[in-house]
């Protein structure tokens, strides 16, 4: 009895003793957790590069100075890579942006301006484009901007042995020569009209000293020639960028930017509120009013270059185009967007957000429930009929929310919907499986290219070709006068003539309704009032802070 | 003859003595009386939920959506515009019988495993145990989201799930009590006057190690309508528009802060439901061991 | 009969190891049966079928599964528990970075909720039908059956933003370990307070405290050495029960209060069907939670021999 207790409490007080230690030793061991910090090669300060002659870098004479070295700014999902070339999610994009730039950008109208580059020719078979460079550029490893740097980030993007996931969007690129030390042309294969704005989109560059190190590996130093260098990231917590002093464009005025990672949307709210961070992402729509009313923040609702809608796959009664106008005729958009997008949408007027080059009106689709109805009788489904349809749950802003309203919509008109949603990466799994195999009716979805043009929404969601498995059509449609009219346009150098091409294409596509349209998805931002200088991005889904200041 | 019928009536009489005793027990836990009520009354709205629901719990209105109570909607509307007092009535069935049956099944298969596990021992108990090791040691939240991707959404998803992971706590217990039980008197004359082992198990054993397990019961079907609420609100349980309470918290999360009654009213449900499982559950087992009821007995 | 407590011991480590491995086995399939291709994921939306496929192969997933196991299996045995699939880096770094932030958070909840409900969990067995009962049981249920998300967020709502006492969200400082660590108290709490008086109870109504009794032994001293005593093992129990699954378990309090777990972290790694680091997580939590459980039936072992003949015997 008395050995019982005494063994008792020994392997006790060990039990409470080991944890002790390591609780200890954990909490000593606090502070700064640094997973990864800046890159070693000490960056070379020599005198601010100079001309800044014709361009329109759209940046002010003079500087404002900031009240506040350090803006803190919540987003909601961590980083996954830095390599330049290996970007795939727009969140992230947004943030190795600031270190990295490309040879062309946009402004905020979405007109394409010099950036690294400070002019351009094109020949006259669209095959060859020749750029300037700005001269004395730095990277903020100290080497200088060339055509050999940007030669060494082209090759990069085509060599088969390095993982670009975006490598198709940049065009059909042969490579680039070397005509001077600030000229360079890169050589496409084919013509490639969006290519310009391709370039702005897609191809960060990257110190060439980086990308000679890692070889074909992913790089994990980021070094450009942006406004801000890269200090540190703690992996899931934060990441830190420093003021890059010698930035070509200026030295921006906000000394230091942390951006805070915090996953769930409500939480990032009281972070704003209590005064934890100064901007946050992607907001809850159930809190625009809230923060619209108080007098101490500010509210940003950029419309986005992501259309949502709800792809019907012909088959079944959806194969008939009458079936699928009256389910546009059946939902009322304008109603989901006020009630359950807080406003946070703009009803599709084509399969193409407004803002696009390429767009062009159509009449949208009135809610007309009775007029659904006879179009359903009228193709023989006076009684409706059963479909299942495909979504998913926290990708896009209340994608469950709008799919249950139309399951609710259609239910109306006699049409029964089984809606099925699946994690993330099942969904995608389902939606590129071959039509014979595919489980559901219709899917929603939401499609946002990063560049504002028609060609890669409507090449992308409509010509055969991209039906999965190969692409991601999803409404596996199939139009040869579509396809002709895409692939020309896809070539046709002259801007008139495009428009053109996109607004025949964008007529029969609006008539045959392989979609519901619902709408272009707008973002919700807030941030303190006196935070000036914001460059909201021409897609909608990007803030840039470089010439951000406190006031 | 006489003897034995005499005897016979005895041990009846002393069986329902007991009972009453075991019954007289619980009701002085004056909460645990409470919430045998309350939850037995939960059960009756579950039956007639549809019947007096004053709106179809399917019918939407974007215009009304997310109002706040009123009249017209004594609870308030979802973020649909339907009526969140008939949506809790019509869904108690979902929720209540989704933690009943799956925790029902998942119970009774874990106490067949436990009895097996018990009395044969040897290499029936070796592998039961072992394999019960790892369905324990597993987080029931991943069980249950590997088991929605085989098994796809629904109901039948749900129930699975639950029964699957509250399975191996009811193996653990009864084989435990088993081991106690296996060692006495009455259970060696059983196998010594060579009755059947099931005969053994069922009828000798069983009723004795069955008191854990019915405790055990009613707390877990509390924390079933958590799971399933918690799986609702990850997306994976019971489809929309289905009603079921766990599903309205996961749907009206984003709302909590603005339209709070969302949430509000199935959260009030649902934290009754389980308050009131778990005070049972506490009832139970006070009044079930014998030695604390004689000691409450007394107090 | 029973030779030895190592016997018994070194028995009961193997059937660590055997569980241990069988959970390995059954995640590694289970994790890559589901649907979902990781190297898609990976590649995002917008990549060609080509580029795909590369990095498949890059990752070695387009070998067969039994392949892919077998080499699974001999580096796990060399120690290495691979490299992610999203991050790149070993999954051992990893776990390691956001390792602490859990055991840290852990630990104090716990340490809070051990403060609060035994305490509260003896009083209330010993005085079972009062009215301070009847409220530590109504407190302790809340526990369990408010949603952890509305606690967290209210707690943030109310201290961080109104109050501006503590910050909302983050892990940067001792201070923003309170509001997590309380929001998972409130839960721990609540079952180990139901606990703790059911034990008591137990404990009081046994032999020799009826026997102590009997005996006038003066009350105080017969709840610290025989009741306490007693029903330390199960209460222990429950303890280390409940630190084990908090090490996987505490996810929604994680992504709520931005704290950087291994909790979210494998959430996360499911996502993108990182097999490598949910595999490598799994893998630290189910042996973590083995292992308490070994410690635990030491314990017991240690404490009372008669377990350790009945289990011998019918092995």
């Amino acid at each position: 009895m008395r050995h019982a207790i005494s063994r008792s409490v020994i392997v006790g007080v060990v039990i409470v003793l080991v944890l002790a230690i390591l609780g200890v030793s954990l909490l000593t061991g606090w502070f700064g957790r640094k997973v990864e910090t800046a890159p070693t090669t000490a960056p070379v300060t020599t005198q601010t590069p100079g001309t800044t002659q014709t361009t329109v870098t759209a940046e002010s004479p003079r500087t404002p100075v900031s009240t506040k070295n350090v803006l803190k700014v919540a987003i909601g999902i961590d980083l996954d890579t830095v390599d330049p070339h290996g970007q795939t999610t727009t969140v992230v994009y947004n943030v190795v942006r600031h270190i990295y730039e490309t040879l062309l950008w946009y402004d905020e109208k979405g007109n394409v301006i010099p950036w690294l580059a400070e002019r351009w020719e094109v020949s006259p078979d669209g095959l060859t484009y020749t750029f300037y460079l700005r001269k004395g550029v730095r990277f903020h490893d100290g080497s200088e901007l060339d055509a050999y740097a940007v030669k060494a980030n082209v090759d990069r993007w085509i060599d088969p042995t390095v993982r670009v996931p975006a490598r198709a969007q940049l065009g059909p690129v042969k490579g680039a020569e070397v005509v001077d030390k600030y000229t360079v042309k890169i050589v496409l294969k084919e013509p490639f009209a969006p290519f310009l704005r391709a370039l702005a989109s897609y191809l960060l560059i990257a110190s060439p000293k980086v990308i000679e190190k890692y070889g074909n590996k992913t790089i994990t130093e980021p070094v450009g020639t942006g406004p801000y260098k890269f200090v540190s990231w703690e992996k899931g917590k934060k990441v830190v960028l420093e003021a890059n002093e010698d930035y070509w464009g200026g030295k921006p005025p906000i000394k230091r930017i942390e951006w805070v990672i915090i996953p769930d949307a409500t939480t990032r709210v009281a972070a704003l509120l209590a005064g934890d961070v100064d901007f946050a992402y992607n907001l809850p729509p159930t809190e625009l009013e809230r923060i619209k009313g108080d007098a101490r923040f500010q509210v940003l609702t950029p419309v986005s270059n992501r259309v949502i809608f709800i792809a019907m796959l012909p088959k079944g009664p959806l194969a008939d185009p009458r079936v699928r106008q009256a389910l546009n005729y059946a939902v009322d958009k304008n109603a989901i967007i006020k009630n359950i997008l807080f406003g946070l949408g703009v009803e599709l007027k084509a399969p193409v957000p407004d803002h696009f080059f390429g767009f062009y009106p159509m009449k949208p689709y009135p809610y007309d429930p009775d007029k659904a109805r006879k179009l359903l009788a009228e193709a023989g489904y006076p009684q409706g009929f059963k479909v299942v349809l495909l979504h998913p749950t926290g990708r896009y802003l209340q994608d469950k929310q709008v799919a249950e309203a139309v399951q609710a919509y259609l239910s109306r008109i006699g049409v029964q919907v089984e809606l099925k949603t699946m994690d993330w990466p099942s969904f995608v799994a389902e939606i590129t499986k071959p039509l014979d195999q595919k489980t559901y009716d219709m899917v929603l979805l939401g499609w946002g290219p990063a560049v504002a043009d028609a060609h890669f929404t409507l090449y992308g969601q409509f010509h055969s070709g991209q039906a999965p498995p190969k692409g991601l059509a999803a409404a596996h449609y199939s139009n040869p006068t579509v396809d002709r009219l895409l692939e020309e346009a896809m070539r046709e150098v002259n801007e008139g003539k495009r428009r053109e091409l996109y607004r025949q294409a964008i007529e029969i596509i609006w008539n045959d309704a392989p979609w519901i349209f619902l709408y272009t998805q707008a973002w919700f931002y807030a941030g303190v009032k006196n935070l000036k200088g914001l460059m909201v991005y021409v897609d909608g889904e990007q803030i840039f802070f470089h010439k951000a200041y406190f006031g | 003859m006489e003897g034995k019928v005499a005897l016979l009536d005895r041990i009846r009489e002393a069986k329902r003595r007991r009972l009453k005793e075991q019954w007289n027990v619980f009701k002085s836990n004056r909460l645990a009386y409470l919430s045998l009520f309350i939850l037995l009354f939960i059960a009756l709205i579950a039956i007639i939920g549809p019947l007096i629901a004053p709106h179809d719990p399917y019918e939407f209105d974007l215009s009304k959506a997310r109002s706040p109570p009123s009249l017209e909607h004594p609870l308030g509307a979802d973020e649909l515009g339907r009526d969140i007092l008939s949506r809790i009535l019509v869904g108690a069935r979902y929720t209540f019988g989704v933690s009943i049956v799956s925790v029902m099944v998942g119970a009774s298969i874990g106490t067949l495993l436990g009895l097996i596990s018990g009395y044969k021992g040897g290499l029936w108990d070796t592998v039961i145990q072992r394999v019960n090791d790892v369905l324990l040691a597993f987080p029931t939240i991943l069980l249950a989201i590997a088991l929605v991707a085989f098994l796809g959404q629904g109901v039948h998803s749900l129930v699975i799930a639950i029964a699957v992971s509250s399975m191996p706590v009811y193996v653990r217990l009864v084989r435990a009590s088993v081991l106690q039980v296996a060692s006495e008197d009455y259970v060696v004359a059983a196998r010594m006057l060579g009755l059947s082992e099931w005969r053994i198990m069922v009828k000798h054993i069983l009723p004795n190690v069955i008191a854990p397990v019915i405790v055990q019961l009613s707390y877990h079907m509390g924390l079933a309508v958590l799971v399933a609420s918690a799986l609702g609100f990850l997306g994976l349980g019971v489809p929309p528009p289905t009603p079921e309470w766990g599903a309205m918290i996961g749907s009206g999360r984003i709302y909590l802060f603005s339209s709070p009654h969302i949430v509000f009213f199935p959260g009030l449900v649902i934290s009754v439901t389980v308050i009131a499982f778990n005070m049972v559950g506490d009832g139970l087992r006070e009044s079930l061991d014998p030695r604390v009821r004689a000691l409450l007995r007394r107090w | 009969m029973v030779s030895s407590l190592s016997t018994y011991l070194f028995y009961r480590f193997l059937q660590a190891i055997v569980t241990f491995f069988g959970a390995m086995i059954l995640f590694f399939f289970i994790v890559r049966i589901l649907p979902g291709d990781p190297a898609r994921i990976l590649a995002g939306p917008e990549a060609s079928e080509e580029d795909v496929a590369k990095i498949r192969e890059a990752l070695g997933l387009n070998k067969p599964i039994y392949e892919q196991f077998f080499i699974y299996l001999t580096s796990i045995l060399r120690g290495d528990l691979g490299t992610s699939i999203k991050y790149g880096t070993p999954v051992v770094n990893e776990i390691l970075a956001r390792l602490p932030y859990t055991i840290a958070l852990a630990l104090v909840a716990e340490a809070i909720a051990v403060i609060i409900a035994i305490p509260l969990g003896v009083l209330a067995a010993l005085k079972p039908r009062s009215m301070l009962s009847y409220i530590a049981s109504l407190l302790s249920i809340l526990g369990t059956s408010l949603p952890v998300f509305w606690v967290g967020l209210m707690l943030i709502f109310i201290f961080a933003v109104e109050l501006r006492l503590l910050p909302s969200s983050g892990a940067d400082s001792p201070k923003h370990i309170i509001l997590p660590a309380l929001t998972l108290a409130f839960f721990l709490t609540g079952n180990l307070a139901r606990m703790t008086k059911a034990a008591v109870l137990e404990a009081l109504s046994s032999n020799h405290v009826v026997t102590a009794i009997a005996k006038g032994l003066p009350f105080s001293k017969i709840l610290v050495r025989h009741v306490l005593r007693v029903s330390l093992i199960p209460i222990l129990t429950i303890i280390s029960l409940q630190l084990g699954a908090l090490l996987g378990g505490a996810i929604i309090t994680e992504t709520v209060f931005a704290w950087p777990g291994i909790g979210s972290l494998l959430v996360d790694s499911l996502f993108y069907r990182d097999y490598v680091l949910a595999q490598g997580i799994i893998m630290f939590i189910v042996g973590v939670f083995i292992l308490l459980n070994l410690l635990t039936d030491i314990a017991y072992a240690l404490v009372d021999p008669r377990i350790r003949d009945v289990l011998w015997r019918v092995r």
